[in-house]
Protein backbone atom coordinates (compact mmCIF):
# COMPACT_ATOMS: atom_id res chain seq x y z
CA UNK A 1 0.00 0.00 0.00
CA UNK A 2 1.40 3.39 -0.99
CA UNK A 3 1.46 5.51 2.13
CA UNK A 4 2.05 9.25 2.20
CA UNK A 5 3.30 10.91 5.37
CA UNK A 6 1.88 14.39 5.81
CA UNK A 7 3.64 16.61 8.33
CA UNK A 8 1.50 19.63 9.13
CA UNK A 9 2.02 22.80 11.11
CA UNK A 10 -0.28 22.93 14.18
CA UNK A 11 -2.57 25.50 12.55
CA UNK A 12 -3.55 23.26 9.60
CA UNK A 13 -7.26 22.45 10.00
CA UNK A 14 -8.82 19.01 9.55
CA UNK A 15 -10.61 20.25 6.43
CA UNK A 16 -7.35 21.42 4.91
CA UNK A 17 -5.71 18.09 5.80
CA UNK A 18 -8.56 16.20 4.10
CA UNK A 19 -8.16 18.37 1.01
CA UNK A 20 -4.39 17.66 0.86
CA UNK A 21 -5.04 13.91 1.20
CA UNK A 22 -7.62 13.98 -1.58
CA UNK A 23 -5.29 15.87 -3.93
CA UNK A 24 -2.41 13.45 -3.27
CA UNK A 25 -4.62 10.42 -3.77
CA UNK A 26 -5.91 11.72 -7.07
CA UNK A 27 -2.66 13.15 -8.48
CA UNK A 28 -0.01 10.69 -7.24
CA UNK A 29 -2.03 7.61 -6.31
CA UNK A 30 -1.44 7.68 -2.57
CA UNK A 31 -3.55 5.05 -0.86
CA UNK A 32 -2.99 5.68 2.82
CA UNK A 33 -1.99 8.69 4.91
CA UNK A 34 -0.13 9.27 8.15
CA UNK A 35 -0.46 12.61 9.89
CA UNK A 36 2.23 14.21 12.01
CA UNK A 37 2.43 17.68 13.52
CA UNK A 38 5.59 19.78 13.59
CA UNK A 39 5.48 23.27 15.10
CA UNK A 40 8.84 24.13 13.52
CA UNK A 41 7.19 24.31 10.10
CA UNK A 42 5.53 27.59 11.26
CA UNK A 43 2.72 27.07 8.74
CA UNK A 44 1.79 24.88 5.77
CA UNK A 45 2.75 21.23 5.36
CA UNK A 46 5.34 18.77 4.04
CA UNK A 47 4.42 15.54 2.27
CA UNK A 48 6.80 12.59 2.04
CA UNK A 49 5.71 10.19 -0.64
CA UNK A 50 7.44 7.71 -2.92
CA UNK A 51 10.98 8.95 -2.21
CA UNK A 52 10.11 12.60 -2.75
CA UNK A 53 9.55 15.52 -0.40
CA UNK A 54 6.85 18.06 -1.37
CA UNK A 55 7.62 20.99 0.88
CA UNK A 56 4.93 23.68 1.20
CA UNK A 57 5.90 24.81 4.69
CA UNK A 58 6.10 28.45 5.68
CA UNK A 59 9.59 27.82 7.07
CA UNK A 60 10.92 26.77 3.67
CA UNK A 61 9.12 29.57 1.83
CA UNK A 62 10.59 32.14 4.24
CA UNK A 63 14.05 30.62 3.72
CA UNK A 64 13.60 30.96 -0.05
CA UNK A 65 12.49 34.60 0.38
CA UNK A 66 15.53 35.31 2.54
CA UNK A 67 17.85 33.72 -0.02
CA UNK A 68 16.20 35.84 -2.73
CA UNK A 69 16.72 39.03 -0.68
CA UNK A 70 20.35 38.15 0.09
CA UNK A 71 21.11 37.87 -3.62
CA UNK A 72 20.78 41.67 -4.00
CA UNK B 1 17.58 54.03 5.09
CA UNK B 2 14.73 52.36 7.02
CA UNK B 3 12.22 53.52 4.41
CA UNK B 4 14.37 52.14 1.62
CA UNK B 5 14.68 48.84 3.44
CA UNK B 6 10.95 48.47 4.03
CA UNK B 7 10.24 49.40 0.39
CA UNK B 8 12.76 46.79 -0.73
CA UNK B 9 11.19 44.11 1.48
CA UNK B 10 7.65 45.04 0.36
CA UNK B 11 8.72 44.77 -3.28
CA UNK B 12 10.34 41.40 -2.65
CA UNK B 13 7.30 40.01 -0.81
CA UNK B 14 4.90 41.22 -3.48
CA UNK B 15 6.93 39.68 -6.28
CA UNK B 16 7.61 36.45 -4.38
CA UNK B 17 5.69 33.49 -5.78
CA UNK B 18 4.90 30.60 -3.48
CA UNK B 19 6.01 27.36 -5.11
CA UNK B 20 6.28 23.89 -3.61
CA UNK B 21 9.87 22.77 -3.09
CA UNK B 22 10.20 19.21 -4.37
CA UNK B 23 13.25 17.05 -3.88
CA UNK B 24 14.27 13.42 -3.47
CA UNK B 25 14.84 12.01 -0.03
CA UNK B 26 16.26 8.84 1.40
CA UNK B 27 16.12 7.18 4.78
CA UNK B 28 19.01 6.10 6.98
CA UNK B 29 18.90 2.32 7.27
CA UNK B 30 22.17 1.81 9.18
CA UNK B 31 24.52 4.14 10.99
CA UNK B 32 27.64 3.70 13.07
CA UNK B 33 31.32 4.67 13.38
CA UNK B 34 30.89 7.75 11.22
CA UNK B 35 29.31 5.93 8.31
CA UNK B 36 25.64 5.83 7.27
CA UNK B 37 23.82 3.70 4.77
CA UNK B 38 20.95 5.44 3.03
CA UNK B 39 18.06 3.78 1.24
CA UNK B 40 16.44 5.64 -1.62
CA UNK B 41 17.84 8.96 -2.77
CA UNK B 42 18.21 8.25 -6.51
CA UNK B 43 20.33 10.40 -8.85
CA UNK B 44 23.10 11.25 -6.41
CA UNK B 45 26.58 12.21 -7.56
CA UNK B 46 29.83 10.75 -6.26
CA UNK B 47 31.11 13.03 -3.53
CA UNK B 48 27.83 14.93 -3.20
CA UNK B 49 27.09 16.50 0.17
CA UNK B 50 24.04 14.99 1.85
CA UNK B 51 22.08 16.75 4.56
CA UNK B 52 20.63 14.65 7.34
CA UNK B 53 17.61 15.48 9.42
CA UNK B 54 18.92 17.47 12.37
CA UNK B 55 21.55 19.33 10.35
CA UNK B 56 24.39 16.81 10.08
CA UNK B 57 26.23 16.56 6.77
CA UNK B 58 27.67 13.55 5.03
CA UNK B 59 29.37 12.80 1.76
CA UNK B 60 28.11 10.14 -0.65
CA UNK B 61 31.04 7.94 -1.61
CA UNK B 62 29.32 4.66 -2.42
CA UNK B 63 26.56 4.84 -4.99
CA UNK B 64 24.32 1.81 -5.46
CA UNK B 65 21.10 1.10 -7.29
CA UNK B 66 18.93 1.25 -4.19
CA UNK B 67 20.82 3.74 -2.07
CA UNK B 68 24.13 5.25 -1.09
CA UNK B 69 26.87 4.87 1.48
CA UNK B 70 27.87 8.12 3.12
CA UNK B 71 30.56 9.21 5.52
CA UNK B 72 29.50 11.67 8.19
CA UNK B 73 31.46 14.89 8.33
CA UNK B 74 30.36 16.06 11.75
CA UNK B 75 30.29 13.32 14.33
CA UNK B 76 28.70 15.57 16.96
CA UNK B 77 25.27 15.67 15.32
CA UNK B 78 23.03 12.73 16.04
CA UNK B 79 21.97 10.69 13.02
CA UNK B 80 19.66 7.78 13.74
CA UNK B 81 18.08 4.97 11.79
CA UNK B 82 14.99 6.29 10.04
CA UNK B 83 16.37 9.86 9.73
CA UNK B 84 15.58 11.55 6.46
CA UNK B 85 18.41 12.54 4.11
CA UNK B 86 18.43 14.72 1.05
CA UNK B 87 21.07 15.67 -1.46
CA UNK B 88 22.32 19.25 -1.59
CA UNK B 89 23.34 19.10 -5.24
CA UNK B 90 26.83 20.32 -4.30
CA UNK B 91 30.02 18.36 -4.01
CA UNK B 92 32.14 18.97 -0.93
CA UNK B 93 34.00 22.27 -1.30
CA UNK B 94 36.36 24.47 0.65
CA UNK B 95 36.86 28.25 0.82
CA UNK B 96 40.01 29.41 -0.95
CA UNK B 97 41.83 32.71 -1.32
CA UNK B 98 44.21 35.17 0.26
CA UNK B 99 42.12 35.34 3.44
CA UNK B 100 43.29 31.84 4.35
CA UNK B 101 46.94 32.82 4.61
CA UNK B 102 48.04 32.69 8.23
CA UNK B 103 44.98 30.68 9.24
CA UNK B 104 44.32 27.21 10.61
CA UNK B 105 41.29 25.50 9.09
CA UNK B 106 39.65 22.09 9.05
CA UNK B 107 39.11 20.16 5.79
CA UNK B 108 35.80 21.85 5.08
CA UNK B 109 37.23 25.31 5.63
CA UNK B 110 35.97 26.07 9.13
CA UNK B 111 38.38 28.19 11.11
CA UNK B 112 40.09 26.42 14.00
CA UNK B 113 41.88 29.51 15.24
CA UNK B 114 39.16 32.06 15.88
CA UNK B 115 37.29 34.33 13.49
CA UNK B 116 35.39 32.86 10.53
CA UNK B 117 37.10 32.64 7.16
CA UNK B 118 35.90 35.38 4.83
CA UNK B 119 35.97 34.15 1.27
CA UNK B 120 33.61 34.36 -1.69
CA UNK B 121 35.44 31.69 -3.65
CA UNK B 122 34.98 27.98 -3.06
CA UNK B 123 36.78 25.12 -4.80
CA UNK B 124 35.57 21.51 -4.81
CA UNK B 125 37.99 19.42 -2.77
CA UNK B 126 38.18 16.83 -5.55
CA UNK B 127 39.34 18.42 -8.80
CA UNK B 128 40.92 16.97 -11.92
CA UNK B 129 44.69 17.28 -12.22
CA UNK B 130 46.03 19.73 -14.84
CA UNK B 131 46.20 18.07 -18.25
CA UNK B 132 49.38 17.40 -20.24
CA UNK B 133 49.16 20.52 -22.39
CA UNK B 134 48.86 22.75 -19.33
CA UNK B 135 52.13 21.54 -17.88
CA UNK B 136 55.78 22.33 -18.46
CA UNK B 137 58.95 20.64 -17.25
CA UNK B 138 60.17 21.40 -13.76
CA UNK B 139 62.89 24.05 -14.11
CA UNK B 140 63.04 26.14 -10.95
CA UNK B 141 64.58 24.92 -7.70
CA UNK B 142 62.74 24.84 -4.41
CA UNK B 143 65.55 25.25 -1.94
CA UNK B 144 65.04 23.55 1.41
CA UNK B 145 68.03 25.12 3.16
CA UNK B 146 69.39 21.65 4.00
CA UNK B 147 72.71 20.85 2.27
CA UNK B 148 72.15 17.10 2.12
CA UNK B 149 68.84 17.57 0.31
CA UNK B 150 69.64 20.55 -1.91
CA UNK B 151 72.89 18.96 -3.07
CA UNK B 152 71.97 15.27 -3.36
CA UNK B 153 68.18 15.10 -3.77
CA UNK B 154 67.27 18.54 -5.13
CA UNK B 155 63.61 19.47 -5.36
CA UNK B 156 62.13 21.50 -8.18
CA UNK B 157 59.01 23.64 -8.03
CA UNK B 158 56.09 21.50 -9.18
CA UNK B 159 57.78 18.25 -8.17
CA UNK B 160 56.39 15.53 -5.89
CA UNK B 161 59.09 14.40 -3.50
CA UNK B 162 58.24 11.80 -0.90
CA UNK B 163 59.69 12.03 2.60
CA UNK B 164 59.78 8.50 3.96
CA UNK B 165 61.11 6.89 7.10
CA UNK B 166 60.29 5.20 10.39
CA UNK B 167 58.73 7.12 13.25
CA UNK B 168 61.01 9.56 15.04
CA UNK B 169 63.43 10.00 12.17
CA UNK B 170 62.75 13.69 11.56
CA UNK B 171 60.27 13.54 8.66
CA UNK B 172 58.10 16.40 9.92
CA UNK B 173 61.19 18.43 10.82
CA UNK B 174 62.53 18.13 7.25
CA UNK B 175 59.15 19.24 5.87
CA UNK B 176 58.89 22.11 8.35
CA UNK B 177 62.43 23.26 7.61
CA UNK B 178 61.52 23.29 3.92
CA UNK B 179 58.57 25.57 4.80
CA UNK B 180 60.70 27.83 7.02
CA UNK B 181 63.25 28.20 4.22
CA UNK B 182 60.58 29.71 1.93
CA UNK B 183 60.52 32.92 3.97
CA UNK B 184 60.83 35.88 1.63
CA UNK B 185 60.76 33.66 -1.47
CA UNK B 186 57.12 34.28 -2.43
CA UNK B 187 56.08 30.67 -1.94
CA UNK B 188 52.75 29.96 -0.26
CA UNK B 189 53.15 26.99 2.08
CA UNK B 190 50.39 24.67 3.21
CA UNK B 191 50.89 22.19 6.01
CA UNK B 192 48.25 19.49 5.96
CA UNK B 193 47.96 17.37 9.09
CA UNK B 194 46.19 14.03 8.70
CA UNK B 195 45.40 11.95 11.77
CA UNK B 196 48.11 13.64 13.86
CA UNK B 197 47.78 14.16 17.60
CA UNK B 198 46.39 17.61 18.40
CA UNK B 199 49.50 18.26 20.52
CA UNK B 200 51.74 17.49 17.51
CA UNK B 201 49.81 19.91 15.30
CA UNK B 202 50.02 22.50 18.06
CA UNK B 203 53.81 22.06 18.22
CA UNK B 204 54.02 22.50 14.44
CA UNK B 205 51.99 25.69 14.71
CA UNK B 206 54.28 27.00 17.46
CA UNK B 207 57.32 26.36 15.23
CA UNK B 208 55.71 28.12 12.27
CA UNK B 209 54.63 31.08 14.40
CA UNK B 210 57.95 31.37 16.24
CA UNK B 211 59.79 31.56 12.92
CA UNK B 212 57.39 34.01 11.30
CA UNK B 213 56.27 31.40 8.77
CA UNK B 214 52.53 31.86 9.30
CA UNK B 215 52.77 35.06 7.24
CA UNK B 216 52.94 32.87 4.14
CA UNK B 217 51.48 29.60 5.43
CA UNK B 218 48.13 27.88 5.86
CA UNK B 219 47.50 24.90 8.13
CA UNK B 220 44.78 22.39 7.24
CA UNK B 221 44.24 20.02 10.12
CA UNK B 222 42.22 16.87 10.69
CA UNK B 223 43.55 15.41 13.92
CA UNK B 224 43.30 11.86 15.24
CA UNK B 225 40.10 12.78 17.07
CA UNK B 226 38.35 13.84 13.85
CA UNK B 227 36.23 11.38 11.90
CA UNK B 228 37.89 9.21 9.23
CA UNK B 229 35.91 11.22 6.67
CA UNK B 230 37.56 14.47 7.75
CA UNK B 231 40.98 12.81 7.69
CA UNK B 232 40.20 11.45 4.23
CA UNK B 233 39.23 14.92 2.96
CA UNK B 234 42.13 16.80 4.52
CA UNK B 235 44.81 16.36 1.78
CA UNK B 236 42.32 17.04 -1.01
CA UNK B 237 41.17 20.22 0.71
CA UNK B 238 44.78 21.37 1.23
CA UNK B 239 45.49 20.68 -2.44
CA UNK B 240 42.40 22.65 -3.55
CA UNK B 241 43.51 25.61 -1.42
CA UNK B 242 46.96 25.39 -3.04
CA UNK B 243 45.50 25.14 -6.55
CA UNK B 244 43.81 28.51 -6.11
CA UNK B 245 47.21 30.16 -5.76
CA UNK B 246 48.86 27.99 -8.43
CA UNK B 247 46.21 28.97 -10.97
CA UNK B 248 47.05 32.60 -10.26
CA UNK B 249 50.69 32.13 -11.17
CA UNK B 250 51.98 31.68 -7.62
CA UNK B 251 54.33 29.02 -6.28
CA UNK B 252 52.89 26.73 -3.65
CA UNK B 253 54.42 24.09 -1.40
CA UNK B 254 52.07 21.53 0.19
CA UNK B 255 53.20 19.13 2.90
CA UNK B 256 50.93 16.11 3.48
CA UNK B 257 51.74 14.82 6.95
CA UNK B 258 51.14 11.94 6.54
CA UNK B 259 49.65 9.79 3.80
CA UNK B 260 50.07 6.54 5.79
CA UNK B 261 47.45 7.77 8.23
CA UNK B 262 45.38 8.99 5.29
CA UNK B 263 45.42 5.46 3.84
CA UNK B 264 44.46 4.03 7.23
CA UNK B 265 41.52 6.46 7.52
CA UNK B 266 40.37 5.49 4.04
CA UNK B 267 40.69 1.81 4.90
CA UNK B 268 38.53 2.34 8.02
CA UNK B 269 35.90 4.14 5.94
CA UNK B 270 35.92 1.49 3.24
CA UNK B 271 35.62 -1.40 5.66
CA UNK B 272 32.75 0.32 7.45
CA UNK B 273 31.09 0.80 4.07
CA UNK B 274 31.52 -2.96 3.56
CA UNK B 275 33.68 -2.65 0.47
CA UNK B 276 35.72 -5.72 -0.39
CA UNK B 277 39.06 -5.65 1.43
CA UNK B 278 42.19 -6.36 -0.59
CA UNK B 279 45.87 -6.55 0.39
CA UNK B 280 46.42 -5.55 4.05
CA UNK B 281 42.61 -4.94 4.12
CA UNK B 282 42.99 -1.81 1.99
CA UNK B 283 40.28 -1.35 -0.65
CA UNK B 284 41.01 -1.89 -4.34
CA UNK B 285 41.26 1.83 -5.15
CA UNK B 286 43.93 2.68 -2.56
CA UNK B 287 46.49 3.46 -5.29
CA UNK B 288 44.07 5.84 -6.99
CA UNK B 289 43.45 7.54 -3.63
CA UNK B 290 47.00 8.87 -3.63
CA UNK B 291 47.71 9.05 -7.36
CA UNK B 292 44.81 11.40 -8.01
CA UNK B 293 45.95 13.61 -5.15
CA UNK B 294 49.62 13.78 -6.12
CA UNK B 295 48.89 14.21 -9.83
CA UNK B 296 47.45 17.59 -8.89
CA UNK B 297 50.98 18.80 -8.09
CA UNK B 298 52.13 20.52 -11.25
CA UNK B 299 54.35 23.05 -12.91
CA UNK B 300 51.91 24.97 -15.11
CA UNK B 301 52.82 26.26 -18.55
CA UNK B 302 53.48 29.98 -19.07
CA UNK B 303 50.14 30.23 -20.92
CA UNK B 304 48.40 28.96 -17.80
CA UNK B 305 50.17 31.52 -15.63
CA UNK B 306 53.30 29.51 -14.81
CA UNK B 307 52.26 28.70 -11.24
CA UNK B 308 53.56 25.62 -9.48
CA UNK B 309 52.36 23.29 -6.76
CA UNK B 310 55.10 21.26 -5.12
CA UNK B 311 54.01 18.29 -3.02
CA UNK B 312 55.98 16.84 -0.14
CA UNK B 313 53.98 13.81 0.98
CA UNK B 314 55.19 11.99 4.08
CA UNK B 315 54.99 8.24 4.60
CA UNK B 316 55.81 6.45 7.83
CA UNK B 317 57.40 3.03 7.47
CA UNK B 318 57.51 0.21 10.02
CA UNK B 319 60.91 -1.23 10.86
CA UNK B 320 62.51 0.47 7.87
CA UNK B 321 60.43 -1.58 5.44
CA UNK B 322 60.07 0.65 2.40
CA UNK B 323 58.76 -2.23 0.31
CA UNK B 324 55.44 -2.41 2.20
CA UNK B 325 52.19 -1.80 0.32
CA UNK B 326 51.51 1.92 0.85
CA UNK B 327 55.20 3.02 0.73
CA UNK B 328 55.78 1.29 -2.62
CA UNK B 329 52.55 2.78 -3.99
CA UNK B 330 53.56 6.32 -3.09
CA UNK B 331 57.20 5.77 -4.15
CA UNK B 332 55.95 4.80 -7.60
CA UNK B 333 53.67 7.84 -7.81
CA UNK B 334 56.18 10.48 -6.73
CA UNK B 335 59.20 11.91 -8.57
CA UNK B 336 61.64 10.68 -5.97
CA UNK B 337 62.03 10.10 -2.27
CA UNK B 338 64.06 11.32 0.68
CA UNK B 339 64.64 8.28 2.83
CA UNK B 340 65.35 9.05 6.48
CA UNK B 341 67.02 6.25 8.39
CA UNK B 342 66.70 5.49 12.11
CA UNK B 343 70.32 4.37 12.48
CA UNK B 344 71.66 7.58 10.95
CA UNK B 345 69.28 9.62 13.10
CA UNK B 346 70.48 7.93 16.29
CA UNK B 347 74.11 8.42 15.20
CA UNK B 348 73.47 12.16 15.14
CA UNK B 349 73.28 12.54 11.34
CA UNK B 350 70.42 15.02 10.90
CA UNK B 351 68.61 15.23 8.60
CA UNK B 352 69.12 11.45 8.58
CA UNK B 353 69.09 11.20 4.79
CA UNK B 354 70.16 7.84 3.43
CA UNK B 355 71.85 9.05 0.28
CA UNK B 356 71.88 5.59 -1.27
CA UNK B 357 68.13 5.09 -1.15
CA UNK B 358 67.16 8.73 -1.70
CA UNK B 359 66.64 9.98 -5.22
CA UNK B 360 65.18 12.95 -7.05
CA UNK B 361 64.06 12.06 -10.56
CA UNK B 362 63.40 15.54 -11.90
CA UNK B 363 65.06 17.88 -9.39
CA UNK B 364 68.51 17.75 -11.05
CA UNK B 365 67.10 19.67 -14.02
CA UNK B 366 66.08 22.45 -11.66
CA UNK B 367 69.21 22.47 -9.51
CA UNK B 368 71.10 25.81 -9.59
CA UNK B 369 74.32 25.73 -11.62
CA UNK B 370 76.38 26.64 -8.56
CA UNK B 371 75.11 23.63 -6.64
CA UNK B 372 75.48 21.35 -9.64
CA UNK B 373 79.16 22.34 -9.94
CA UNK B 374 80.01 21.48 -6.35
CA UNK B 375 77.80 18.46 -5.73
CA UNK B 376 78.39 16.26 -8.77
CA UNK B 377 80.75 13.82 -7.03
CA UNK B 378 79.26 13.95 -3.53
CA UNK B 379 77.05 10.88 -3.89
CA UNK B 380 79.97 8.69 -5.04
CA UNK B 381 82.24 10.00 -2.29
CA UNK B 382 79.64 9.23 0.34
CA UNK B 383 78.92 5.78 -1.09
CA UNK B 384 82.66 4.95 -1.12
CA UNK B 385 83.02 6.20 2.44
CA UNK B 386 80.07 4.10 3.68
CA UNK B 387 81.41 0.99 1.97
CA UNK B 388 84.91 1.55 3.28
CA UNK B 389 83.60 2.32 6.78
CA UNK B 390 81.89 -1.07 6.91
CA UNK B 391 85.09 -2.91 5.91
CA UNK B 392 87.28 -0.86 8.25
CA UNK B 393 85.37 -2.31 11.21
CA UNK B 394 86.98 -5.68 10.57
CA UNK B 395 90.61 -4.59 10.75
CA UNK B 396 92.78 -1.89 12.19
CA UNK B 397 95.62 -1.99 9.66
CA UNK B 398 94.54 0.63 7.17
CA UNK B 399 96.81 2.21 4.62
CA UNK B 400 97.22 5.96 4.49
CA UNK B 401 94.96 6.55 1.49
CA UNK B 402 92.12 4.51 3.03
CA UNK B 403 92.48 6.37 6.30
CA UNK B 404 92.39 9.65 4.41
CA UNK B 405 89.24 8.63 2.59
CA UNK B 406 87.55 7.59 5.82
CA UNK B 407 88.43 10.85 7.53
CA UNK B 408 87.25 12.85 4.55
CA UNK B 409 83.99 10.88 4.42
CA UNK B 410 83.40 11.43 8.09
CA UNK B 411 84.02 15.15 7.71
CA UNK B 412 81.64 15.29 4.74
CA UNK B 413 78.95 13.46 6.70
CA UNK B 414 79.28 16.00 9.49
CA UNK B 415 79.24 18.88 7.00
CA UNK B 416 75.90 17.58 5.72
CA UNK B 417 74.55 17.51 9.28
CA UNK B 418 72.43 20.47 10.31
CA UNK B 419 70.51 21.34 13.45
CA UNK B 420 66.74 21.78 13.53
CA UNK B 421 65.69 25.07 11.89
CA UNK B 422 69.36 25.80 11.06
CA UNK B 423 69.09 26.56 7.37
CA UNK B 424 71.69 27.62 4.82
CA UNK B 425 71.25 29.82 1.79
CA UNK B 426 72.32 28.61 -1.65
CA UNK B 427 75.52 30.63 -1.42
CA UNK B 428 76.40 29.25 2.01
CA UNK B 429 75.80 25.68 0.88
CA UNK B 430 77.79 26.17 -2.31
CA UNK B 431 80.68 27.84 -0.53
CA UNK B 432 80.92 25.13 2.14
CA UNK B 433 80.89 22.31 -0.41
CA UNK B 434 83.33 24.10 -2.71
CA UNK B 435 85.77 24.75 0.11
CA UNK B 436 85.39 21.17 1.33
CA UNK B 437 86.34 19.88 -2.11
CA UNK B 438 89.29 22.23 -2.25
CA UNK B 439 90.86 21.30 1.04
CA UNK B 440 89.30 24.01 3.17
CA UNK B 441 88.57 21.50 5.93
CA UNK B 442 91.58 19.19 5.53
CA UNK B 443 93.16 18.37 8.83
CA UNK B 444 90.10 19.31 10.85
CA UNK B 445 89.20 16.54 13.26
CA UNK B 446 85.65 15.21 12.81
CA UNK B 447 84.75 16.35 16.33
CA UNK B 448 85.69 19.93 15.43
CA UNK B 449 84.03 19.82 12.03
CA UNK B 450 80.70 21.47 12.95
CA UNK B 451 82.47 24.28 14.74
CA UNK B 452 84.89 24.68 11.84
CA UNK B 453 81.99 24.91 9.36
CA UNK B 454 80.24 27.55 11.47
CA UNK B 455 83.46 29.55 11.77
CA UNK B 456 84.05 29.24 8.04
CA UNK B 457 80.61 30.66 7.33
CA UNK B 458 81.21 33.58 9.67
CA UNK B 459 84.53 34.24 7.98
CA UNK B 460 82.93 34.15 4.52
CA UNK B 461 80.19 36.57 5.56
CA UNK B 462 82.81 38.98 6.88
CA UNK B 463 85.45 38.60 4.17
CA UNK B 464 83.54 38.02 0.97
CA UNK B 465 79.88 39.04 1.40
CA UNK B 466 79.76 40.24 -2.23
CA UNK B 467 80.72 36.78 -3.51
CA UNK B 468 77.98 35.15 -1.45
CA UNK B 469 75.49 37.73 -2.66
CA UNK B 470 76.53 37.08 -6.25
CA UNK B 471 76.05 33.30 -5.92
CA UNK B 472 72.59 33.79 -4.41
CA UNK B 473 71.63 36.30 -7.11
CA UNK B 474 72.94 34.47 -10.16
CA UNK B 475 72.63 30.88 -8.91
CA UNK B 476 76.04 30.26 -10.45
CA UNK B 477 79.57 29.83 -9.17
CA UNK B 478 81.83 31.82 -11.48
CA UNK B 479 85.60 31.40 -11.74
CA UNK B 480 85.96 34.76 -10.05
CA UNK B 481 83.77 33.62 -7.16
CA UNK B 482 85.82 30.45 -6.85
CA UNK B 483 89.01 32.52 -6.63
CA UNK B 484 87.46 34.80 -4.03
CA UNK B 485 86.40 31.85 -1.88
CA UNK B 486 89.85 30.26 -2.09
CA UNK B 487 91.49 33.57 -1.21
CA UNK B 488 89.24 33.81 1.78
CA UNK B 489 90.69 30.61 3.25
CA UNK B 490 94.19 31.60 2.21
CA UNK B 491 94.58 28.82 -0.36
Amino acid sequence: MKTAKIVCAPNVSDDAYAYICARFARRFGAEAFERETDAQLLGGFVVLFDGKVYDMSLRTQLSALRADCEKE
Amino acid sequence: MATEMSAFLRKKIESFSVKPVVYDYGTVSRVGDGVARVVGLPGRRYGELLQFEGGAFGMAIDLEEDGAGAVLLNTGNAVSVGSRVHGTGHVCDVPVGESLIGRVVDPIGRALDGADIESDTYYPVERPAPDLVSRRAVDTPLMTGMISIDSLVPIGRGQRELIIGDRQTGKTTVALDAILNQKGKDVICIYCAVGQKASTVSAVLDTLRANGAMAYSIVVAATASDSPAMQYLSPYAACAIGEYFMERGRDVLVVYDDLSKHAVAYRAMSLLLRRSPGREAYPGDIFYLHSRLLERAACLSRERGGGTLTALPIIETKGGNISAYIPTNVISITDGQIYLESELFHNGVRPAVNTGLSVSRVGRAAQPQAMRKVSSSLRIELAQYREMAVFSRFGSDLDASTRKMLESGERLTILLTQGKNELYSLAEQTALLFLFKNGGFDGVSPKQMRLAAAEMLMKLHVMCPDTLEEIDRTGDLSDEAKRALLECIGA
